[in-house]
C-alpha cells in the first residue's frame, strides 16, 4: 500500500511538472509523550505503563497534496506504549493510519481510500475521528458524489470500516441526497432536505462468532439472524426568519445487539444481559430562535434500539457506524465536566432547552436545562446550568454561575451499588488584562455532592482553583489544584480505611510560535469520564509528566 | 433538472426497497452437540460476595458445568477484589491468602471474569474474560484440543478426624516435553450466605464451587513431572485435615479438584483436570 501511494505521489509530481500548475502541500502534526509516575494512592498503577514501561507516546502526521484537481493525503500514526486505545492496556503500533486520493471531474467528485463523512446529523452514518478516545471510524473504500446543480447533490459510498491499521470484515454501503431550496418572493424561507440510506453486510467470520454465542443460549433466547441490516433517514432544516427547525427521523431494520438489561435463561437459572435482534428508531428535533440579543434552542430526542455497529459483538466505542447527537450542554470547566452523560443508544428520551440573552452590551446571561430518562421515566441525567458574563471595558471580565446535576452513575459508568450522583457546582472565572500582552485568569469552582447513609456520593466534594498567566503572543503558565475537600465513597483510603483528602495538582507551560504549539505539564488527575460529542469513556487516574506538540502547516 | 432529481430520489428509494425486500435466507442456530472428548477444562471464575454482577457469572458457570457434563470443572475464586464480606449481612469470609495470590496473578478488568484453562486467548485483551457470553466459545475451543493426559484419583476420608488422603495419578496420552505442575484444591457447595446481586443484597444466596483450600504448597501447584511420556504413570499423594465445622466446611458439600498445568515462562496452561466428591453422594 505504501508503494502504491508513493507511485501516486510520483504521478502527481509528473502531472504538476507537465501541467505547470502550482501544487499545494498542507498538513498537521500532533504528538503527545507521557512519562508515567506510579501513584497507587490515587489509583494510577497496575497497568504496564506504571509497572514496567514508564513512558509512552502517540503521534499523527497529516499530509495532503493538491494539484490539477487531484488531492492525495496520507497520515502516519504512531502509538508507543500508549494507553489511548484501552486505558488499562499498553498498545504499540505504527504505520499509515489514513490514505486517500480524490479527484474532481466537473460535477463529479471521486474519492478512494480512507473516507470521513456523514449523513444528516450522523444518526444512521458517521465516519469520524476523535483522538482523545482513539475513535477512528473512517471507511476504507470509494465514494462518488455528484453535484446535480447548485442546490442538489448526491453521493454514494462503500467500503469497510477502519480497525486500527486494518479493517473490520463486514462491509458498509450507503447513499445520500441533499438539497437546498429557497421559497417566497423575498426568499426568506429556506429548506435543506435530505434522505439517506445505509446497508451493513456481516462477514462470515462475524456471523460465525454470533452463531457461536447463540449456540450457547437456551432455545427460548435463540433467534435466527441475517447478514444484512438496513438503515434509512429523512431530515430537513427549515429556516423562517429568526427560526430554525431541524428534524430527523431514522429507522434501522432488524439487527443484533447486546441488551444488558434483557433476561437470559440458562440451564442453572436466569441472568441479565444477552444478544437480541430487533429494529430501532430515532426521532430528533431542534428548534431555535435568535433575534435582538435573545437566543432560544429547544431540542428533543427519542432513541430506541439504535445500536448500530459493523460487528454486533463489539462493545464500548468500537465499530460504531453511526453517531447519535448528545442532549446536554458541552461544558468546559474542570468540575462542571466531571459528570457527563454518554448517549444511550438502546433507550433514551432526552430534552434540552438553552436560553441566552444579552441584557446590555457588556452583560449577558444564559440558562441551560437538560433532562434524560429511559422509557420508564427512570432518571439518567438532569442538569441546570446558569451563566452570567460581565465585561468591564476591555480591562476585565467575570464569568460566573452555578450547575446542578443528577447523574445516573450505575448506567453511565456501569458501576453497581451507587446512588444517583447529586452535585451543585458554583463557579467563577475572572480575566484581568494588565496590558495588551499580559493577562491573568483565575478560575474557582466548588462541587458539593449529595450523601447516602452519611457517605458522600462517588468521590465526594471538590474544590478546584486555577491561575493562568499569559504573556502574549508566546507564553502562558498554568497552576491548578483539584482538592478532594469532602471525600466520598470512592475516594482513596489509608491503611485504616479512613477516607483521604487528597490534592490533584497540575502545572502547565504553553509556548506558541507561529502555528506551532508546545506544552509541558505535570499532572495528577483523578479517575473520570471523558466525552467527545456524547461518546464517553471512563478514564483511570493519571499521574505523570506530559509533553505535547501540535503544528499546522 | 427536476427530472434528474426525481430520478435520483426514486433511485434511492427503489434501491432501498429492493435491498430491504430481498428475501434473505435466515441463518438458523444449530443445536448444541456435546463434544466427544475426555479432556476436562478448568474454569476459574474470579468472583466476590460484594460484586453485584457476579451472580450472572456464577449462573453461567453452573450452566456450563451442566452443559458440558464431565468436561468442565468450575472454581469460584473469592480472592481479593470485591470479596470483602457484606457489612451487616455476611456470616463468612471466603478469602484466604492463596486465593488472593491466585486472583492477583491474573489480569482482568472487572468481575465476573473467567480464566479458562489459564489460557490467554489471542482474540482477548486479557487472560480474564469478562464477557460472560463468550465463555462457552473458549471452553469449546479448549475441548477441541487433543488430550495430553488422563488423570485418575483415589482417596480415603476419615470422618472422625476429618482427614483425607488423596492420590492423583497421571497417564500421559502423548509425549510432551516441558515441566508440569499439579494443583489440588478443595471447593465447597451449597453455602448459604449474603451476596450482592444487582442493586440488592441477597442474604440466602447459595454459593457454589467456592475455593476453600489449596492443598499443594504453592498456590500454583507443586512439581508433577518433567516431559510426559506415553506409558509412564505419575502419582502424587496429598493429605489434609478439614477445619472444624463453623456453619461451613460441611464434608458432604466438599469437592476435590486436581489439575495439571504446563509451566512455561509466561504461562501455566492447564492441560487436564479431575474432580470428585469428598464423601460419595
Amino acid at each position: 500500500m505504501i508503494r502504491f501511494f508513493l507511485t501516486i505521489i510520483s504521478l502527481l509530481t509528473i502531472v504538476q511538472v507537465y501541467s505547470q500548475s502550482q501544487g499545494r502541500l498542507s498538513g498537521g502534526f500532533q504528538a503527545r509523550a507521557n512519562v508515567f509516575l506510579r501513584d497507587s494512592l490515587i489509583g494510577a498503577d497496575e497497568i504496564p505503563q506504571y509497572d514496567n514501561e514508564f513512558a509512552g507516546a502517540e503521534a499523527w502526521l497529516d499530509l495532503a497534496y493538491s494539484v490539477s484537481g487531484f488531492t492525495v493525503g496520507v497520515r502516519f500514526d504512531l502509538f508507543n506504549n500508549s494507553n489511548l486505545l484501552n486505558p488499562n492496556l499498553s498498545y504499540t503500533a505504527q504505520g499509515l493510519g489514513r490514505y486517500y486520493l480524490s479527484k474532481d471531474v466537473g460535477k463529479l467528485s471521486l474519492t478512494a481510500g480512507h473516507i470521513y463523512d456523514q449523513i444528516g446529523s450522523g444518526i444512521i452514518y458517521r465516519a469520524y475521528e476523535a483522538r482523545p478516545q482513539l475513535i477512528d471510524t473512517a471507511l476504507l473504500g470509494v465514494r462518488g458524489s455528484y453535484r446535480l446543480n447548485e442546490n442538489w447533490s448526491f453521493k454514494a459510498f462503500t467500503g469497510r470500516q477502519r480497525n486500527l491499521f486494518s479493517t473490520f470484515t463486514p462491509t458498509v454501503k450507503g447513499a445520500n441526497l441533499e438539497g437546498f431550496l429557497q421559497l417566497g418572493e423575498e426568499k426568506k424561507i429556506s429548506l435543506a432536505p435530505g434522505i439517506g440510506f445505509v446497508n451493513r453486510t456481516l462477514s462470515d467470520e462475524v456471523v460465525g462468532n454470533i452463531v457461536g454465542i447463540l449456540t450457547g443460549y437456551q432455545e427460548v433466547d435463540r433467534f435466527a439472524l441475517e447478514y444484512n441490516t438496513y438503515a434509512a433517514t429523512v431530515y430537513n432544516t427549515l429556516n423562517v426568519g429568526p427560526f430554525v427547525w431541524y428534524t430527523e427521523a431514522a429507522y434501522k431494520s432488524d439487527d443484533v445487539f447486546f441488551d444488558a438489561l434483557a433476561t437470559r435463561t440458562d440451564l442453572a437459572g436466569s441472568s441479565l444481559g444477552k444478544f437480541v435482534r430487533d429494529s430501532g428508531t430515532v426521532f430528533y428535533n431542534s428548534i431555535s430562535y435568535a433575534k435582538n440579543g435573545l437566543g432560544i434552542t429547544l431540542e428533543g430526542k427519542r432513541t430506541e434500539k439504535f445500536n448500530f455497529r459493523v460487528d454486533p459483538t463489539l462493545m464500548l466505542n468500537q465499530g460504531l457506524i453511526n453517531f447519535i447527537p448528545p442532549m446536554n450542554r458541552e461544558n468546559t470547566y474542570r468540575l462542571t465536566t466531571r459528570y457527563q452523560p454518554a448517549t444511550q443508544d438502546l433507550e433514551e428520551l432526552a430534552f434540552q432547552a438553552d436560553i441566552q440573552y444579552r441584557i446590555k452590551k457588556n452583560l449577558s446571561a444564559g440558562i441551560n436545562i437538560s433532562n434524560i430518562t429511559d422509557f420508564d421515566n427512570n432518571l439518567l441525567y438532569r442538569e441546570l446550568y446558569t451563566e452570567v458574563v460581565y465585561k468591564y471595558e476591555r480591562k476585565w471580565q467575570l464569568t460566573s454561575g452555578v450547575q446542578v446535576q443528577r447523574y445516573n452513575q450505575e448506567v453511565y459508568e456501569a458501576k453497581s451499588d451507587v446512588p444517583i450522583v447529586e452535585t451543585v457546582v458554583p463557579y467563577a472565572d475572572f480575566l484581568y488584562k494588565f496590558d495588551r500582552k499580559k493577562s491573568i485568569r483565575a478560575e474557582v469552582q466548588y462541587m458539593h455532592t449529595g450523601e447516602k447513609d452519611g457517605v458522600k456520593h462517588d468521590f465526594g466534594d471538590w474544590v478546584f482553583a486555577q491561575v493562568e498567566f499569559s504573556l502574549a503572543p508566546h507564553w502562558s503558565f498554568v497552576v491548578a489544584d483539584m482538592y478532594n475537600s469532602g471525600p466520598g465513597k470512592e475516594s482513596p483510603t489509608d491503611e485504616n480505611g479512613n477516607l483521604l483528602k487528597l490534592h490533584y495538582p497540575r502545572f502547565d507551560v504553553f509556548y506558541v510560535n507561529n502555528s506551532n504549539r508546545y506544552s509541558l505539564s505535570y499532572i495528577k488527575q483523578v479517575e473520570g469520564v471523558i466525552c467527545t460529542g456524547g461518546i464517553c469513556r471512563l478514564e483511570p487516574a493519571f499521574s505523570g509528566v506530559r509533553f505535547e506538540i501540535s503544528s499546522v502547516f | 433538472m427536476k427530472n434528474g432529481l426525481l430520478t435520483i430520489v426514486i433511485g434511492i428509494v427503489l434501491a432501498a426497497m429492493m435491498l430491504t425486500s430481498c428475501d434473505e435466507k435466515e441463518i438458523t442456530i444449530p443445536a448444541f452437540v456435546p463434544p466427544d472428548t475426555e479432556r476436562v477444562v478448568v474454569i476459574e471464575e474470579m468472583t466476590g460476595v460484594s460484586c453485584q454482577g457476579c451472580p450472572n457469572g456464577s449462573t453461567k458457570l453452573q450452566s456450563l458445568i451442566q452443559l458440558f457434563e464431565g468436561n468442565v470443572i468450575g472454581i469460584g475464586v473469592h480472592g481479593d477484589f470485591l470479596c470483602e464480606p457484606v457489612s451487616g449481612h455476611s456470616q463468612y469470609d471466603f478469602r484466604f491468602d492463596k486465593a488472593k495470590e491466585i486472583e492477583n496473578s491474573f489480569f482482568f478488568i472487572g468481575k465476573p471474569a473467567a480464566i479458562i484453562n489459564r489460557q490467554k486467548f489471542s482474540d482477548q485483551d486479557f487472560i480474564g474474560i469478562t464477557n460472560v457470553d463468550a465463555w462457552q466459545q473458549y471452553v469449546e475451543r479448549e475441548l477441541e484440543k487433543p488430550q495430553l493426559l488422563t488423570l485418575g484419583h483415589s482417596h480415603e476420608y476419615d470422618s472422625d478426624t476429618r482427614t483425607v488422603e488423596i492420590e492423583i495419578t497421571g497417564f500421559p496420552e502423548q509425549n510432551v516435553e516441558g515441566t508440569f505442575n499439579i494443583t489440588v484444591q478443595l471447593l465447597e457447595n451449597h453455602i448459604i450466605d449474603a451476596q450482592k446481586n444487582g442493586p440488592d443484597i441477597q442474604d440466602d444466596y447459595e454459593h457454589m464451587h467456592v475455593l476453600r483450600a489449596v492443598l499443594t504448597e504453592s498456590a500454583f501447584g507443586d512439581n508433577f513431572d518433567t516431559d510426559l511420556e506415553v506409558g509412564e504413570m505419575i502419582s502424587r499423594t496429598f493429605t489434609y485435615t478439614l477445619p472444624p465445622f463453623d456453619g461451613t466446611w460441611v464434608e458432604d458439600n466438599i469437592e476435590v479438584v486436581a489439575f495439571v498445568s504446563r509451566v512455561e515462562a509466561n504461562s501455566e496452561e492447564i492441560i487436564q483436570g479431575t474432580q470428585f466428591h469428598l464423601v460419595e453422594q
